[in-house]
């Protein structure tokens, strides 16, 4: 009676949160400025929602914890990408990359018409 | 510890104790960072997106988030199955409001009929809001046949209007009757659309699995509506039939408080529980608790709507006989959603360990 779905697509969020840890493991807060920056504050993740993308992201194997330390009494844990989530992270980039340039080349397209 | 430290930790109380061991302190130390000087401010609160964001978080780690415990993942599914069987009765229910509609308004020939359209010349507003009105449970269709296939979003924006159009239908007629019904008689009424689009709109959240039934389960209940309308149809011609004997209601004190929605609900619970019972006992390899915690859930606000039936003291023998049968409803209902409470409890996975591995 019931089909599974073929897997969801990546999610922005889970994207730029991939993308916030390629290249150096950070902590939650870390990677909540790191987001905002890569988004150019478009993306302002809130800790709820920060900790359900990591939790779906550490459940998929696509991140990982990397150490814990002690800041000013408080615990922080640093989270780093895995091969898994590089992998996946790479392949949606390239997605992205190729709609982008269907759009682009389509506009270009429309403009070259639009002028002749 | 800081006054806004010991809020966030309050805060953080909404997520379950499992899933606070692991992260609470590293979703503190998030917070207060993000808090940056203010973490020492008397006055500083949490701010209400941050809550929201927590409440959301609580609501998919407690039904079956990413990483979830067995018992959350049980949960999940029995709310899930909520939405599902509450869905399924209402467009049921839908399909024999719209025949109904679409009998009224002419559009197919009715025993009944008067050859009138129902409400207000062609082309005016009032005619243009009964029409709305009436086609409006076409919503709770779209809804379970969205959820079936697979496109629970779409079913949430359907459930959502069907909502907004049942409070608006009230409010017109609040609004505009001499004497005004009883809200706490329509509140509770309400349950039986509230309940199912409340666990659809918790339970199927960005980590629940998606799932496409096939197209004959979501065709079950149209085709259930239009028997069910057929059923009615010749119910009434007999209903009508009899009025008119000395006899007159006779049995059929017995049976109006079945044929109204809520009976009809009760009639449909009380038979699913049957099977249930019978499924538990003959097949101990399948019982799952996520259908026994469903119907117990659905029992409630059926229980609570047929209760609101009840109109004790009227002296008459015909109600006092349709009390009769309510009270008689209400107590199998109870003693079902009680029993399916019990055995659901008791099939629930034990533990409540989640599968996150931050440690």
């Amino acid at each position: 009676m019931l089909r599974d779905m073929k897997p969801r697509g990546m999610t922005e969020q889970a994207f730029l949160v991939l993308t916030a840890l390629a290249d150096e493991s950070r902590h939650g807060y870390g990677v909540v400025q790191e987001v905002e920056r890569l988004s150019e504050g478009r993306v302002q993740l809130r800790i709820g929602t920060l900790y359900g993308v990591l939790d779906r992201l550490s459940a998929d194997e696509l991140v990982t914890l990397d150490r814990e330390e002690a800041h000013q009494g408080r615990l922080r844990r640093y989270y780093r990408l895995t091969d898994r989530g590089a992998r996946a992270l790479e392949a949606e980039a390239v997605r992205l990359a190729e709609h982008a340039r269907y759009a682009t080349e389509r506009l270009r397209a429309r403009h070259a018409g639009g002028t002749a | 510890m800081s006054l806004l430290e010991d809020r966030y930790r309050r805060v953080l109380r909404l997520l379950p104790a499992s899933y606070r061991a692991e992260r609470e302190e590293e979703m503190v130390s998030a917070f207060l960072d993000g808090a940056g000087p203010a973490a020492d401010d008397d006055d500083a609160r949490p701010r209400w997106p941050e809550i929201a964001s927590i409440a959301a978080l609580a609501v998919r780690v407690r039904l079956g988030g990413a990483g979830a415990a067995p018992r959350s993942i049980a949960w999940g599914r029995a709310v899930r199955l909520t939405a599902l069987l509450g869905l399924a009765f209402q467009a049921t229910m839908s399909c024999v409001y719209l025949a109904q509609a679409l009998g009224a308004y002419g559009v197919f020939p009715m025993p009944y009929a008067h050859g009138e359209m129902p409400f207000g010349e062609p082309g005016s507003a009032e005619r243009a809001w009964h029409l709305s009105r009436d086609l409006a449970p076409a919503l709770w269709i779209v809804g379970y046949v969205a959820l079936v296939r697979g496109r629970p979003r779409v079913a949430k924006v359907a459930a959502v209007l069907g909502l907004i159009a049942h409070c608006a239908d009230f409010a017109v007629v609040w609004a505009g009757a001499h004497q005004p019904p009883f809200l706490t008689h329509w509140v509770i009424q309400s349950l039986m659309l509230v309940v199912p689009a409340l666990a659809l709109l918790v339970g199927f959240h960005r980590d629940a699995p998606a799932h496409r039934h096939l197209g004959r389960v979501a065709v079950l209940p149209l085709i259930a509506g239009a028997a069910l309308f057929l059923i009615l149809m010749v119910l009434s011609e007999w209903a009508t039939a009899a009025s008119r004997s000395p006899q007159w209601p006779d049995m059929w004190a017995w049976v109006w408080p079945w044929l109204l929605p809520s009976g009809l609900s009760c009639l449909a619970l009380l038979v699913a529980s049957a099977g249930y019972f019978v499924a538990h006992l003959s097949a101990p390899r399948r019982r799952s608790p996520a259908v026994a915690l469903a119907l117990a859930i659905l029992t409630v606000p059926v229980a609570l709507t047929r209760l609101s039936y009840l109109n004790p003291g009227s002296g008459d023998q015909i109600t006092e006989t349709m009390n009769a049968v309510t009270v008689a409803q209400v107590i199998a209902l109870l003693l079902c959603g009680l029993t399916l409470a019990v055995i659901g409890a008791r099939s629930l996975p034990a533990g409540d360990t989640a599968s996150r591995s931050v440690s």
